[in-house]
């Protein structure tokens, strides 16, 4: 296994898992049975039946990991892979069917999508007893409670029960619970979902700091930005199976092969990692649109995308994509790129520019393109700006809040031109021979 | 970061917790003492759940025992039912019944849906029994010593007096609780996965009623006698008329019923530790 490669003898181990499988039923009429049998045979201090009753399934197959203190795992894989599964392990919600797991710490704190919030109880009582959960003291719980009350910035709504809340308003005050427990090891499973971008920014940022400050961390994630900023290396799953556990880019590569394969959405990739800044977020319509304030050392400030004559854009017709710039201070060497997506299906198309050199405080990058050879309809577009120096993102924009803009049908439209059955117009010179004149001329 | 151990803290495999005994008492005994602020915390918000949105609040703990006095003395007026009981007024022997009844099935409800009304915890987190568990302890306790307050007030009211042996009652009401957490208990982890037993659990109180002396004693030699007679229940509940007010019963029953509930206690305890991991992966997918 490749992951005997990346083990340093020197450092201190959190989380070690050796030759973990763990099996499921797919039969829920069955349930009380298995259950009931699997408890019997721990009562007689049997180990955990090895084979496969009917309807039952490998979720997880054999997963050797470790994770060290200060490191970052990611894992990925598409629904089904096993990633959730691995999380529960790890929580310790849920046994191994084969294998052992070790924690060398009992500080361990899982974020999951489904939150941790109890809608019938006030924001005050879901802050009290997830603290109990975690361990708090109960003299210091009164005075937490205040300090995530006004880090979710819900000080006056903290007595109202959490169903009154909106959905920006709960993920706020959950994150703001994890916020303070301040676990040795963080396991996330797909972050926190709702929240508007400031919200989703700072968790960005809450998740960086805690990793710059030597946090550990498991987690699932289809944010490939977020995968390749912050992880040492990255495990691959596939049907319960470690496929690869490589460094992100390669483990993202893979991902994408699969997918490939399968016909399902890749996830975007970019080939350098690094450190990165949360971009502001973008919406375009075949227009520029005003971002917010500039905060990293080089900041896009104006994306537009324009047709040929600098207005709509139509299919199959030059385009450019001008993208305005702030360089805060110094000088710098970058290289853009710029990514299109449509939905789900991201990238679709992606364009690199060469290195350029950055002097002054302003600029615009302008990338011509030939023939904007999409269908019509709605696009995303993506821009990132790699410092080659110091070989780290720049920009980087939320995965979430694309940029959308909109190409036309064609000027001169013709009959079968609309772009049916797929995404791009192919360039192509036709040939018309004829082999059978009788039947030609008939 | 906080230094940590060069040796797990916790290591769980697919081999059974109790090959090693030592471990899993240790493991035992770190959770007994992580309990009671989240044992406190589920409490607070049990007690939240069940009179946030209730106007009676409280009074319902107590209320069917008042109103099983109030249709005894009804019944006793209109000459539908004897005027005593076991040595005693018929209305009080029925309103004793009730509160020892009521105290049997609240016990065994609470514990028998300790994983079906904790899920949203178990599922998301590495929830121990303990913490749950007692949060249904304390409120078991706290209910008990309200009903010993509402049979110090029935006692008066019906102007029965208490005998010597009258604590040995309390201890064997606590008894009667013990033994329902204790066979909710064991029965916690099937009743999560299994709605046949929720619907079994809404006949219970009819089938308890009948079999256990609850609102009258039948004759010995009677089906119903027999039937009773072998019961342990009724054994409990005699004994503690004996020990509170003197009667029939025998009051060694009630001095050693709480025993026999400690052990069925420990032994559903046991299992729903056991049975956690197991129940909480069915109820994931």
């Amino acid at each position: 296994m490749l992951n005997e490669f990346w083990f340093d003898p020197m450092a201190q181990l959190l989380l070690e898992l050796k030759g973990v499988s763990k099996r499921y039923s797919l039969r829920p009429e069955r349930r009380l049975r298995d259950a009931t049998a699997d408890t019997l045979r721990e009562l007689c201090g049997h180990s955990a039946r090895q084979g496969l009753r009917d309807g039952e399934f490998w979720a997880l197959s054999n997963i050797n990991l470790h994770v060290c203190a200060g490191e970052v795992v990611g894992v990925i894989g598409h629904n089904g892979a096993g990633k959730s599964t691995l999380l529960n392990l790890v929580a310790q919600i849920i046994l191994p069917t084969t294998g052992s797991i070790s924690l060398f710490s009992d500080r361990i704190c899982r974020i999951d999508q489904g939150g941790i919030l109890s809608a019938q109880e006030t924001g005050r009582e879901n802050i009290r007893l997830q603290l109990a959960l975690h361990g708090v003291p109960v003299n210091e719980t009164e005075n937490e409670i205040e300090a995530i009350a006004a880090f979710a910035d819900l000080q006056r709504q903290l007595d109202s029960p959490v169903a009154t809340y909106s959905s920006g308003m709960r993920s706020r005050l959950g994150f703001a619970i994890y916020a303070r427990l301040n676990p040795d090891l963080f396991l996330i499973d797909e972050g926190i979902g709702g929240g508007d971008q400031r919200f989703r920014e700072r968790f960005r940022g809450f998740i960086e700091n805690y990793c710059a400050e030597g946090g550990s961390m498991l987690f699932c994630m289809h944010d490939t930005n977020m995968i390749q900023t912050l992880c040492d290396r990255v495990m691959l799953l596939d049907g319960g199976q470690e496929v690869i556990t490589a460094d992100p880019t390669t483990a993202i590569d893979a991902y994408n092969s699969l997918a490939a394969q399968r016909g399902l959405p890749a996830l975007p990739i970019r080939r350098r990692r690094g450190a990165t800044n949360p971009a502001p977020e973008v919406t375009t319509a075949n227009s520029s649109i005003p971002l917010a304030p500039p905060t990293s050392l080089l900041d896009i400030v104006d994306i537009r995308v324009k047709g040929a004559d600098g207005h709509q854009l139509h299919a199959g017709e030059p385009a450019a994509i001008e993208i305005d710039c702030q360089l805060a201070e110094g000088g710098l060497s970058a290289v853009c790129m710029i990514t299109i997506s449509r939905g789900e299906i991201a990238p679709l198309a992606t364009v690199q520019g060469p290195t350029v050199s950055i002097t002054c405080p302003g600029v615009t990058l302008r990338c011509l393109i030939g023939s904007l050879a999409l269908v019509p309809g709605e696009y995303q577009v993506r821009i990132q700006l790699f410092d080659t120096r110091l070989k780290r993102m720049i920009n980087l924009m939320d995965h979430s809040s694309r940029s959308t803009f909109r190409i036309e049908p064609m000027k001169q439209h013709q009959p079968g031109q609309a772009g049916r059955g797929g995404m791009v117009f192919l360039s192509a010179d036709w040939e018309f021979r004829s082999t059978s004149v009788a039947s030609f001329a008939s | 970061m906080a230094d940590l151990p060069h040796f797990p803290v916790s290591r769980y495999s697919s081999a059974s917790r109790l090959s090693d005994p030592a471990q899993f008492l240790r493991e035992w005994k770190r959770d007994i003492f992580a309990s009671p602020r989240i044992g406190w915390r589920l409490f607070q918000r049990g007690l939240i759940h069940q009179y946030r949105h209730s106007s009676l609040g409280i009074f319902l703990v107590f209320a069917p025992v008042l109103i099983a006095a109030l249709l005894f003395t009804f019944g006793r007026h209109s000459n539908l039912l004897a005027a005593e009981i076991g040595g005693v007024n018929s209305a009080f022997f029925g309103a004793c019944g009730m509160l020892m009844g009521q105290s049997f099935l609240e016990a065994l409800n609470s514990t028998k849906r300790l994983f079906a009304n904790n899920q949203f915890l178990f599922r998301r987190q590495n929830l121990p029994v303990e913490g749950p568990l007692l949060a249904i302890v304390i409120d078991l306790v706290f209910r008990l010593l309200i009903r010993l307050l509402v049979l110090a007030l029935l006692m008066g009211l019906f102007s029965i007096h208490p005998v010597p042996t009258a604590p040995i009652a309390a201890w064997g009401l606590l008894g009667i609780s013990l033994a329902g957490a204790g066979l909710g208990l064991i029965a916690a982890a099937p009743s999560c996965l299994q709605q046949d037993l929720t619907v079994l659990a809404s006949i219970l109180p009819l089938v308890l009623f009948t079999v256990t002396p609850v609102f009258g004693v039948p004759a010995p030699a009677s089906l119903l006698g027999r039937i009773q007679s072998v019961n342990p229940l009724t054994w409990l509940f005699q004994g503690i008329r004996a020990a509170a007010y003197g009667g029939s019963g025998s009051v060694v029953a009630a001095a050693i019923g709480p025993v026999v509930g400690i052990l069925l206690v420990l032994l559903g305890w046991f299992i729903c530790r056991i049975a956690r991991p197991h129940v909480v992966e069915r109820i994931l997918v």
